[in-house]
């Protein structure tokens, strides 16, 4: 059972292998406007990646209008909540 | 009817009076209600008014179904019903093979189905939970400000702003709410009605087969962009300076367009709350399904070009059902994919690090900007022009003529492309210094003074935003 932090640093890792761009990059902080690769395309593509790592599915509106990864894994976090 | 005609000020004035000075008796949702039904009868003839209420009685029918059964197939079926009565109402000529029964014209049909369909999807997802009634259901729907052309304000960000009592309205507040329209009301009249006046000239000027006719299409090309541009932020500064007399929020649609670095870009900066709109409820939902059902990462680029094409044909189409607009959708589409396409193709080339390097690049930006300002401006002459009356102008022209017209319009827009920056800075520059009350007031009676004279010496016209036809 992965602790909040695990989580956390799994949805990091996650991002990051779905950008490929280096694990130091990513941050909660991290957004499409400090990794001009993050657009349209690439944010479903995270999505999509987060909902098959933890065999979650996220709440559209808030999957898709989540602003950086600290909300993306908050978000995991309260579906994984809701779904426990 | 437009949002600088004298009866939509008196009702906007009158409304903010009524919300200001009936704070604690009446609430604000009612008051401008009552205000957007006043609006509704005074700009539509009965048949249109019957058209429009068929259309607002059975969306709040479907919600209520929606609300109710929670199934993808009944969310489906809703959706559908409301698409096929927007398409029946909006082109009954075509649907149903009548010519239309003038004076059918149902101002801003097209921003009504689009609240419509985000009530109806994000409540029959259970994205949206709140119980909505009819009076929350019709003040959304209906609210004046945003009726004629958007912007396409979601649920969650007006309704609860509805419901609360107007704050007490500061001096700061009046005065750029005030500037604002004021603003917007100059775009609207001058900067529209002579880029307008420049279009209507240079179309009469594309005769067959000289330079003459070519240079014509080019300027006409231009003005006509130049119009949209104008009336579109003209209309939005009346509508966001009237929402914060009122007291209330109402979004951005543009952010400098002439800016963009790319052809995607673009979408995010021009007509903002219709791109977010299909982002939202086809882009995202379409590519996420296709990327989940192909699941190739190496794939995935194009998938969304795919995407991209599809999302951007169905905004060209949404503009009318006519062959020119279903080319206009095609260019669209083809824009955004080719834009997309193209990163993929420098991104394996360059490496990601490299076609960074390449997109900082000054004279890179410049041609990047100018392709996708150019694509636009020349996909538009399909909503000024159909597409047998266009091919005739090109015929007629020939490739010479047909090439100087194109020409000039990737010229110029190539000059706007290096000079934007600067005059981005110099205006935020501007914007930073602090204005004195005497500034601002020269800046007003000089606005008003040049629509005075637009209007009363010069005589000219003043065009409607195309949008509120749509």
């Amino acid at each position: 059972m992965e602790t909040g932090v695990e989580r956390f640093e799994t949805v990091c890792a996650v991002v990051a292998e779905t950008l490929d761009v280096d694990r130091v990059e990513v941050d909660a902080d991290t957004c499409s406007a400090t990794l001009p690769v993050w657009d349209s395309l690439a944010h479903l593509m995270i999505i999509n990646a987060i909902e098959k790592r933890f065999a979650v599915a996220l709440p559209k509106r808030g999957a898709y209008t989540v602003k950086n990864v600290g909300e993306l894994a908050g978000l995991v976090e309260r579906q994984l909540g809701h779904a426990a | 009817m437009t949002v600088v005609s004298p009866v939509f000020l008196a009702l906007a004035f009158l409304s903010v009076a009524a919300v200001h000075l009936l704070r604690d008796r009446v609430p604000r949702d009612l008051i401008l209600l009552a205000a957007s039904l006043g609006f509704l009868a005074i700009a539509l003839d009965p048949l249109s008014l019957a058209g429009l209420a068929a259309f607002v009685l059975a969306g709040f029918a479907l919600l209520r179904v929606v609300g109710r059964w929670h199934r993808s197939g009944v969310l489906a079926a809703c959706v559908t019903a409301a698409i096929l009565l927007f398409w029946l109402l909006g082109e009954n000529d075509v649907a149903l093979g009548l010519p239309r029964p003038e004076p059918l014209v149902l101002l801003g049909l097209s921003y009504l189905m689009f609240r419509v369909l985000h009530l109806l999807v994000d409540v029959g997802q259970g994205e949206l939970t709140a119980p909505i009634g009819p009076r929350a259901y019709l003040g959304y729907l209906l609210f004046f400000p945003n009726f004629l052309a958007g912007p396409i304000q979601r649920y969650e960000d007006l309704a609860p702003q509805l419901a609360q009592p107007a704050p007490t309205p500061t001096a700061d507040t009046v005065r750029g709410g005030l500037a604002r329209m004021l603003g917007g009301g100059f775009s609207t009249v001058v900067l529209a009605g002579l880029a307008f006046e420049v279009f209507l000239l240079a179309r009469q000027g594309i005769v067959d087969g000289d330079v003459a006719g070519g240079l014509a299409l080019g300027v006409a090309t231009l003005a006509f962009s130049a119009y949209l541009y104008a009336s579109f932020t003209g209309y939005m500064g009346v509508v966001i300076g009237l929402g914060r007399l009122l007291g209330i929020a109402i979004p951005e649609n543009f952010d400098r367009p002439w800016l963009a670095r790319n052809f995607l870009e673009f979408w995010a900066r021009w007509h903002i709350t219709l791109s977010e709109w299909f982002k939202f409820y086809l882009f995202n939902p379409a590519t996420k399904e296709l990327l989940r059902v192909v699941d190739r990462p190496a794939v995935a680029p194009w998938l969304g070009a795919i995407g991209y094409f599809l999302t951007f044909f169905v905004m060209g189409v949404w503009h009318g059902t006519s062959a020119g607009f279903a080319v206009y959708g095609l260019l669209l589409g083809a824009g955004v994919s080719l834009n997309k396409a193209w990163q993929v193709l420098m991104i394996q080339r360059l490496g990601r690090r490299g076609y960074t390097a390449l997109s900082g690049r000054r004279w890179y930006a410049v041609v990047a900007r100018t392709a996708a300002l150019s694509w636009f401006a020349l996909a538009l002459v399909l909503v000024w022009s159909d597409l047998q009356p266009l091919a005739a102008t090109i015929a007629g022209l020939g490739a010479g003529g047909t090439g100087i017209g194109v020409g000039l319009v990737v010229a110029v827009v190539a000059f706007g492309a290096a000079v934007g920056p600067v005059v981005a800075g110099l205006s935020e520059g501007w914007a930073r210094l602090p204005h004195s009350a005497a500034a601002e007031w020269l800046v007003a009676v000089a606005q008003t003074g040049a629509i005075a004279y637009y209007l009363l010496a010069w005589q000219g016209i003043v065009p409607e935003l195309i949008y509120q036809r749509f």
